[in-house]
Parts: structure tokens; sequence; C-alpha cells
């Protein structure tokens, strides 16, 4: 299963544009991001931790190509998340301090019992236009392919990428943003 | 949005990214080509260039700018990607550093105590600092531009290391039109428009860099 196979192997296949391997990597690391801001907001609610994982989760997808393929996966995505989840806390007006040292011991958190459908989430995805909240709706919410989007909307599978791509680093903006 | 339908949508994303070193390195070139095509005509090339550059202060002043934009190119390039210390990148910035101080140091050995003030002044001084630092600006944009697309954790550090980059290209650009040699001259002039475009790189990034 991809799901067993080490994270640098799944993130070199991810950044060679391989989506199954990309997938599998990003699950593998949601509840490592999760159990870091879930660690650090014990005070906050599930769903703004919640919104955290995303925005992180946001972030990592717009910067994984600055992970070098020759080093480990681990000291990169662990400096990437406490950037991120302490940029997220303080924009939120609480100040945390992240001991890079403890990320080894964090346990890895599955999200809670409630599925969360987020109303932030989904006023980040209405702040984009129509065309580009159809296509994240399609693929995220319907898991529609690209090649099913494309036909629905009457798009080439090219033009779907690329406003895939830009909604996303759109949505990566507003996440940063919407809170501050 | 729940956040298996995000992991989704960001798997269907799959293209390619180039890499900052590629994007970094690219821009800032461009960028001083560009510079140096609009301001050496109108400045001029110093005459005795080729000759001049058989002395060891002249060469040092040729050289010198375009190490500490190497090493500070480099450092920001690893500071770009999240949990890289600076380590051998740091040392080639002290090393750059230190064969500066070389060559001011042997000057001030060289010369009798009342010339060191006409030579550190020279004549052209502000001219100098305001040319390196205006040549300057175009390299900077380039370079916060490109390490847009890094990840550094450390924004200001990013931007200053942009700053040191953007000066030092600038001021190689300036040296072949320069004829002040006095390393007291080029280590104080050029030292503090390089160290201001720093400073400015500083501001921006802090701004520009956080993500």
């Amino acid at each position: 299963m991809a799901e067993e196979e080490p994270l640098e192997a799944l993130l070199r296949a991810a950044n060679r544009g391989d989506a199954r391997a990309y997938a599998a990597f990003l699950r593998a690391i949601t509840p490592i991001v999760r159990g870091v801001a879930r660690g650090r907001g014990a005070g906050l609610g599930q769903d703004m931790i919640e919104d955290i994982v995303q925005e992180t989760l946001l972030a990592i997808h717009q910067k994984r190509h600055t992970w070098r393929e020759d080093l480990a996966v681990r000291p990169w995505l662990y400096a990437i998340v406490r950037y991120k989840v302490v940029d997220a806390f303080r924009a939120r007006g609480h100040r945390v301090h992240l001991p890079i040292e403890d990320f080894a011991e964090i346990l890895p958190a599955e999200a809670g019992e409630d599925p969360l459908e987020r109303r932030d989430a989904e006023r980040l995805i209405d702040a984009l236009d129509p065309r580009s909240a159809r296509i994240v709706r399609a693929i995220g919410l319907d898991g529609a392919s690209i090649a099913q989007t494309s036909a629905a909307l009457d798009m080439t599978e090219g033009a779907v990428r690329v406003a895939l791509h830009r909604a996303l680093k759109r949505l990566a903006l507003l996440s940063r943003s919407m809170v501050q | 949005m729940k956040t298996e339908d995000l992991v989704r949508a960001l798997a269907a994303d799959t293209r390619p990214a180039r890499p900052v070193a590629l994007s970094l390195a690219g821009a800032v070139a461009l960028a001083t080509l560009a510079v140096a095509a609009l301001a050496l005509p109108l400045l001029g090339v110093r005459p005795d260039l080729v000759a001049a550059l058989g002395r060891p202060e002249v060469l040092a002043k040729q050289v010198l700018p375009v190490l500490l934009a190497l090493a500070a190119g480099g450092a920001a390039v690893r500071l770009s990607c999240p949990g890289m210390a600076l380590s051998r990148w740091a040392g080639a910035l002290a090393g750059v550093a230190f064969l500066l101080g070389i060559a001011v140091v042997a000057t001030l050995a060289r010369l009798p105590r009342d010339g060191w003030m006409p030579a550190m002044m020279g004549a052209t001084s502000l001219q100098c600092l305001a040319l390196i630092t205006a040549m300057s600006v175009l390299p900077l944009a380039a370079a916060l531009r490109a390490l847009g697309s890094g990840a550094s954790t450390r924004p200001a550090t990013s931007g200053t290391l942009a700053g040191l980059l953007a000066g030092g290209a600038a001021a190689a650009v300036y040296a072949v039109h320069c004829t002040e040699d006095s390393p007291l001259f080029y280590a104080t002039w050029y030292g503090l428009a390089i160290l201001l475009v720093a400073g400015a790189g500083a501001v921006a990034g802090s701004r520009l860099l956080r993500w």
C-alpha cells in the first residue's frame, strides 16, 4: 500500500506529478499537523484547530518544492508546521512557543468525532471567483477527477489544472488574510 | 470543507514548481545585466580596466563583491528551504569579510597615518554611495521576488541576504567604472552602500517574505 511507504518516497513521486502518491503523503502528514495544532492549542475549539490544520496544509502545498530530495522529510515538515502553527495562533491573538525538539513526541491526532463542516473554509471558497469555487468543490468535496471536472465545466484539462492551481494559491493567501 | 476534501483538492494540483535556486540565479543575473547595460554606457568603463586588474587591490575590488553576492545568494537559497541551517554559507560570508579585512589592514600598514583619511575619503565617495545604492534596487526587487517562492522561516534574515546579494552585484558593476582603488575607500563606501541595501532588504523581506 502506498500509505506504508516512507514520506520521502511519497513526496518525491508527488513532486514529479504523481497525484496518488501526493494524496497518500498528505493523508500521512495530516495527523501529524493536527497533533501539533491540538497539542499547542488545548484551549481552542475543535473547529479552530481544524482551520489551522487546513491553513498549514495549504502552506505545505504551496511550498512542497522547497523540500530537497537528498534530505529527510520530517525536519523540513516540522519546520513548516512550526512556522505556520505559530503564525496561525498569532493571527488569532494567541502567543505560542513551539520548541522544535518536542515534535518527536507529538502524537498524531485523528479528526474529531463530528465531521467538521467548517463555515470558515466555506467562506474562503466563497471568496473565490465562481468558476474557481466550482472547481475546488467538484474536486475536493465531490471527489471528481480533473477529467470529469473539465467535461462538466466545458474546459480543457490543462485549463482546469491551471485554474485549480491558482485557486489553491488564492485560498492559501485568503486563509492568512481573513483571520488577520 | 472537511480536511479530507481539502486534501483531495490539493492532491489534484500536481503542477511542478521551479526550484528557488534557479529562479533566484536567473532573476538576479538578468536584473544585474539590465543595470549594467543601462549604467555602464552612461558612466563609462575605466580605460585601464584590464591592466588595473593585475593589481591585487583592484582585483579585490572587482572580485569581493561577486564573492559576497554568491555567498549571500547561496545562504538565501538555503534559508528558503525550511529546516536547513546556514552553516557553511555563513562561513563563506565571514570569509568575504575576512578577505576585505586583510586588504584594509595591509593598506593601513603600508600608508603613513596621515594618508589614511584622504585614501578613505577619495574624491567620489557620495557618488559611489548613491550609485551603488540606486543600482541595487532592481536586483533587490528581483531577488525578493524569486525568494518569495521559497519558504523562509526567517523572512528578515532572508531579506538581509537578498540585500547583500543585490548590493554585491551592483558594486561589482560599479567597480568596472570606478577608479578609486584604495581598499580604505571601497571598504568604506562600497561597504556602506551594500549595508544600506541589506537594511532595506531586511525591512522589505520581513513584510514580503512571510507566507
